[in-house]
């Protein structure tokens, strides 16, 4: 009978110690961490990624040997049964960098849920500036929602004994905005008489006229086309076409660049501004001045000198190009013995993106 | 014997009547009987019934009916700790301190002074003008300035009426309090110190934080473009459907960072709308950007490249032209501007987009523009945009 009741005794002796242990946990009048935080990187759900875990004691009062990280999903408070977020890990975490009251690294206490930072030696007068501590390799809850942080700190240096001070933080993982579009290959190519701005919308007229053509001088006129793309490869421009023609009458094209000279049969376009005679135009427009690589057929890029031939190319850019408009220039001349008629051509430019 | 018992029986019977009469008005108390009337719906109703610990001070309001008509010029209210019965010796509570000072009442508007007795055990109230009362009339007033006992449990007080301040004078003369003479009325009155409830509650810390198109927890896709998600070089597409809802009682606030790439498509970008406020004003120009506005709740503190209004316009005015054909006029007018700083947005915690300075929920638009020129390689551009929010307690 007297060892029944030793044993008795013994068990109130036990759960009185444990209520007074818990009661010390739970009702101690520690004070609450201040500025507590915890910035993520990557606030969607399983991210593995860099916690910024942040607060400032409220006293250097206590000393300082270790700090708990308690994450869970059922609320910040400490004391508390924690339910361990879902899919959450701080286990594998790094502490990359730590600022404030330092000398901390990882304890092997640390759980998939529960960072536990050691230090070396007991710091008794904490700092009060700001404590940053830097985790990698968080793997965030997955599910999205609120989880919370209780942060505990001790003047031990395994986290045990009645916390000096505590405090929560809420955070929350998110779905991320998801952003989708397309850019759809462009080829703008246009041609006509005139084109204003780089812009083929001002184009009103696809007739060029050159005028009567006689035996003492040149007949001169221009047209214009643009091109612009976002092809890889860039685009290339050909002309297509015969000669001046009247029925069965012809002026000769230059099939050579050759210069202009008055009293002979010649038909012939390039793509620059000319002195012999006076007229036509450089290209215009955004042209890239970091990549100067010549884009106009030789044949036809050099001034004074003309030529053409059915299917050359007049124009060969190697990358995506924003608007340039050419200005083709062409000169007529002819003998005096050169059969009268109405002479016409029909000149067709293709262009071809490279994509 | 017998004969005489039947012989007086009757005058035994008057006198047990009489006895029966006058025993209303006679009080037994500790042994004493004394003749007097308890006054009514008496009550002394405090202010404070804690200890007295905290330095503070309690009101006693006092209310009674009197009970018999008669002048009152003078009451007194004794407190004890042992009984409220009148010829008892009175000890003064453990820690008490009687209040010298009164707020008028009830038959005590005017002509009446308060002083204190017996070591600031009882206190006076007296009006030598004061004239009769009617029977059941209310007395009322308020001692200020007490302090109660330093002990928790019960303590009394005896109320006393006099019909002059003379007769009170002489009962106070027997500082014990266990005179019997010169009151008109009586009455005691129990009264008790406790212990204060003491109530504990934690408010959590809480976040709530949601980016959506439709509803809280659906999934944020914006397709930015035309019919088919396609942009193009002659307007920009704006999309301002997606919102951010935060709530939190974080008590320095909480901020949103933004992070994430531009449009990207392999290795081609759109290039981002930069640090400074971007303007949209003329067509076929490269841009992704990013503004924001509020819709409702507290209104944050938008970082200055993403709020849009550096060229005059507002960010809520824009508008989603997804769908249809871009329009410029998308933008507003005048046209909003827009930014995205690239470097900050894919760096660790990336780019600050608003603050909400204090506690609070708040719900706001997040307006996404992009805009091509005709050498944007062509492909599918995407990026995923992470809002972060974080609350500091």
């Amino acid at each position: 009978m007297a060892i029944k009741y030793r044993r008795i005794a013994t068990i109130l002796f036990s759960l009185i110690v444990i209520l007074g242990c818990l009661n010390g946990f739970v009702g101690a009048d520690n004070t609450e961490v201040q500025s507590r935080f915890d910035q993520m990187a990557d606030s969607s759900v399983s991210a593995d990624t860099t916690h910024n875990l942040g607060f400032t004691l409220d006293s250097s009062a206590s000393a300082l040997g270790s700090i708990e990280f308690q994450f869970c999903s059922n609320n910040p408070l400490e004391g508390t049964p924690c339910t361990p977020p879902t899919g959450f890990s701080i286990s594998g975490a790094t502490l990359s960098s730590q600022a404030g009251n330092t000398g901390f690294s990882v304890s092997p206490l640390t759980s998939a849920n529960d960072l536990i930072l050691s230090n070396g030696s007991v710091i008794n007068s904490p700092s009060l500036s700001p404590n940053l501590y830097i985790m990698t390799g968080v793997v965030n809850p997955s599910t999205v929602g609120t989880f919370y942080i209780r942060i505990y700190t001790y003047s031990s240096l395994d986290a045990t004994g009645i916390p000096t001070e505590t405090g929560g933080v809420a955070l929350s993982t998110a779905v991320g905005l998801s952003v989708v579009s397309y850019v759809p290959p462009f080829l703008e190519f246009c041609a006509g008489a005139v084109i204003y701005n780089n812009d083929c919308s001002t184009i009103v007229n696809y007739i060029v006229n050159m005028g009567d053509i006689a035996d003492n001088q040149t007949a001169v006129a221009t047209s214009q086309f643009l091109g612009a793309t976002n092809a890889s490869g860039g685009y290339s421009v050909s002309v297509t076409g015969t000669t001046l023609t009247s029925g069965n009458n012809t002026i000769p094209s230059l099939s050579t660049p050759s210069p202009s000279i008055i009293g002979q049969d010649q038909f012939g376009m390039n793509l620059r501004v000319n002195d012999i005679p006076s007229f036509g135009s450089d290209p215009i427009g955004e042209i890239d001045p970091l990549s100067p690589t010549p884009v106009i057929a030789s044949n036809y890029d050099a001034p004074n000198f003309y030529t053409f031939n059915n299917n050359d190319s007049l124009v060969s850019i190697p990358r995506p190009s924003l608007p340039v408009t050419y200005t083709v220039g062409y000169i007529t001349n002819a003998s005096a013995g050169q059969p009268v008629g109405v002479y016409t051509t029909t000149l067709t430019y293709i262009c071809l993106a490279n994509f | 014997m017998k004969s005489f018992l039947k012989r007086s029986a009757p005058a035994y019977v008057a006198l047990l009547f009489l006895v029966a009469i006058v025993l209303p008005t006679l009080l037994v108390t500790g042994g004493k009987v004394f003749a007097t009337n308890q006054i009514q719906s008496r009550s002394i109703q405090m202010s404070d019934d804690t200890t007295n610990t905290s330095g503070g001070t309690a009101s006693y309001l006092v209310q009674f009916n009197v009970a018999s008509t008669a002048v009152v010029q003078a009451i007194i209210v004794d407190f004890c700790n042992t009984d409220p019965i009148p010829g008892d010796i009175c000890t003064i509570p453990t820690g008490f301190t009687v209040g010298s000072t009164f707020t008028p009442g009830t038959n005590t508007a005017s002509g009446w002074t308060a002083a204190t007795a017996n070591s600031n055990r009882t206190f006076e109230l007296s009006n030598a003008s004061g004239g009769s009362l009617s029977s059941g009339a209310t007395v009322s007033f308020t001692i200020t300035g007490n302090v109660n006992p330093t002990v928790t449990g019960t303590f009394y007080a005896r109320i006393l009426t006099f019909a002059t301040p003379t007769l009170a004078t002489t009962w106070l003369g027997t500082t014990d309090g266990s005179s019997l003479s010169g009151f008109t009325d009586y009455g005691g009155i129990a009264l008790a110190i406790t212990q204060p409830i003491l109530v504990t509650s934690k408010i959590q810390e809480q976040i709530s934080f949601c980016v959506y198109v439709t509803s809280c927890g659906t999934q944020a896709v914006i397709n930015l473009g035309d019919a088919h998600d396609v942009l193009s070089i002659s307007a920009p597409f704006v999309d301002n459907t997606s919102t951010y809802s935060l709530s939190t009682n974080a008590s320095h606030g909480a901020v949103v960072y933004m992070k994430g790439t531009t449009l990207t498509s392999g290795s081609n970008t759109i290039p981002a709308a930069g640090a400074t406020p971007f303007l949209y004003n003329t067509t076929g120009i490269d841009f992704f950007g990013v503004c924001s506005y509020n819709t409702s709740g507290e209104v944050p503190t938008v970082a200055t490249d993403y709020i849009g209004t550096s060229n005059g316009g507002t960010c809520a005015s824009t508008v989603s032209d997804t769908g249809g054909t871009g329009v410029i006029t998308s933008l507003g007018t005048p046209y909003a501007t827009f930014g995205y700083n690239a470097t900050n947005t894919t760096s660790t915690y990336g780019d600050l987009l608003a603050t909400l300075v204090s506690p609070g929920a708040t719900v706001n638009q997040v307006a996404l523009g992009a805009g091509v020129n005709v050498t944007q390689p062509s492909g599918i551009y995407t990026t995923t945009i992470q809002l972060i929010a974080t609350g500091t307690y």
